[in-house]
């Protein structure tokens, strides 16, 4: 039995799933709570630890690691890689939303030559 | 507008030919469009029941302590948002866009353009909120986050995963929704991006490794289907093709999403479930509020230009179950 400890930079539960090498039935399954901080979790064997390292590299390493293997003395490392996911989501949504308001701006320019804007505003209050 | 020359005599052809944009049916992921909400207010309030427990004695002779029911009360909010869009015109225009375009005025036209500004920027919100940041819209809700485990030879991609694996994999899924919810969270429904829709509808599982009684040859999907939806019994499983899950998982991997819209109204035949019994229940597990749908404001016409306000006051995506939605963070190919 290994036993490591995994942090969550996300808000999102994680449950992944990873397989030993040829098995077809078997699948082995890792929660990971939201916002977990040092969480310990445990493999059945160093080749089992290895192999989840393996197969969820993309969420260990990449540009903003969703999971921080490892003791961590405080949570800001964690905190901050957190909000790094946040933002590089955010900023693909707004992305996606820009084309969206060019297409439509560029449909009403053409036939009138004003440009169509679509504004979404919160209707709540700040603070409540 | 542009200025269009044609040669006289000249024919037209009748219908627009206009660039093909996807139509998304994320509304199937909803379970239902509501209008709770009155104009003017901030939050939608969702109360919430938990904890409910009532403690039993048993005693043959004589009783001994009696505990009492207890419960906890609680609550969810949803936030409105006004979406917005105008639009403008003046009467040169608008003979101008007749004499060159027919089957529509430029009124019309434009007002749909509008409608359809405010329709697309509730599909993103509906997935992803109106606040990227907050956690909104019922992909970005607290539901479970998963990415897809090697396959038994160590292919980690959609194209490249043993089709028959892969069906295992997503009935897996799909069952782990009805275990996580007693079976009430159904039908399910599948959202991700067109090319991995059409992969699922089209690839087919090797009969070596997968056969079905009557049954030659199936897709994934089709399987699928019959699986999970009459087997399992969610029901019918739709696959909804959407390009904005396209790159939005960590490392821009795709989305494939599983959601289980509502929640199944099951026949009662004890009083073992007496809360649900008795109390009007909200049997919706995804919707959104558009509190009296979309609005249009005409303006007073002013030195010939006549403009129209359409607003729609809506809350993001809501979702009050989280464990009836599981995300994959997939790649469709290497």
């Amino acid at each position: 039995m290994v036993e490591i400890e995994i942090s969550n930079a996300t808000g999102q539960t994680r449950v992944e799933a990873y397989r030993m090498p040829g098995d077809k039935l078997r699948l082995f399954h890792v929660s990971i709570a939201p916002y977990a901080i040092n969480q310990k979790v445990r493999f059945e064997s160093e080749a089992h630890l290895q192999q989840f390292k393996l197969q969820k590299e993309a969420l260990l390493k990449g540009k903003n690691p969703i999971f921080i293997l490892g003791h961590q003395l405080g949570k800001r490392k964690v905190e901050s890689a957190g909000n790094a996911v946040t933002k590089e989501f955010a900023a693909k949504v707004d992305k996606d939303l820009d084309k969206l308001k060019e297409d439509l701006g560029a449909a009403g320019e053409a036939t009138t030559g004003k440009p169509i804007t679509i504004e979404a505003v919160k209707v709540k209050r700040k603070g409540t | 507008m542009s200025q269009v020359i044609r040669v006289a005599p000249h024919n037209l052809i009748p219908g627009m030919a206009t660039p093909i944009y996807q139509d998304v049916q994320y509304e199937k992921a909803l379970a239902e469009v509501t209008h709770f909400g009155e104009l003017g207010s901030d939050i939608l309030y969702q109360p919430t029941l938990s904890r409910f427990h009532t403690p039993t004695t048993i005693a043959q002779q004589w009783r001994g302590h009696l505990d009492v029911a207890s419960y906890s009360l609680g609550q969810i909010s949803f936030p409105y948002y006004s979406i917005m869009a105008k639009n403008q015109s003046d009467p040169g225009e608008e003979a101008k866009f007749g004499k060159l375009v027919t089957g529509i005025g430029l009124q019309e036209f434009l007002d749909d353009l509008c409608k359809q500004g405010i329709a697309q920027r509730q599909h993103f919100a509906t997935w992803f909120g109106f606040d990227t940041d907050a956690t909104q819209g019922i992909l970005l809700n607290a539901g479970t986050v998963t990415t897809i485990p090697n396959d038994s030879e160590a292919h980690s991609t959609i194209v490249s995963y043993l089709p028959a694996e892969l069906f295992q994999l997503l009935t897996g899924y799909a069952r782990g929704i009805m275990n996580a919810t007693y079976n009430a969270a159904k039908p399910v429904v599948i959202v991700s991006t067109t090319e991995i829709i059409n992969y699922l509808q089209t690839i087919i599982i090797p009969i070596a490794s997968y056969q079905m009684p009557g049954a030659g040859v199936d897709s994934i999907a089709g399987a699928y289907q019959r699986v999970v939806g009459t087997w399992l019994g969610v029901g019918k499983v739709e696959f909804i093709a959407d390009n904005a899950l396209a790159g939005k998982g960590a490392n821009g991997t795709d989305l494939l999403s599983l959601i289980a819209p509502g929640l199944s109204d099951q026949e009662v035949k004890s009083d073992q479930t007496l809360v649900q019994r008795s109390m009007p229940q909200n049997m919706r597990n995804t919707f959104v509020d558009e509190v009296s749908g979309i609005r249009t404001y005409i303006n007073p016409v002013m030195d010939g230009v006549k403009s129209k306000l359409f607003s729609l006051q809506t809350t993001p995506g809501c979702l009050i179950r989280p464990e009836a939605v599981v995300t994959l963070e997939v790649t469709y190919s290497d």
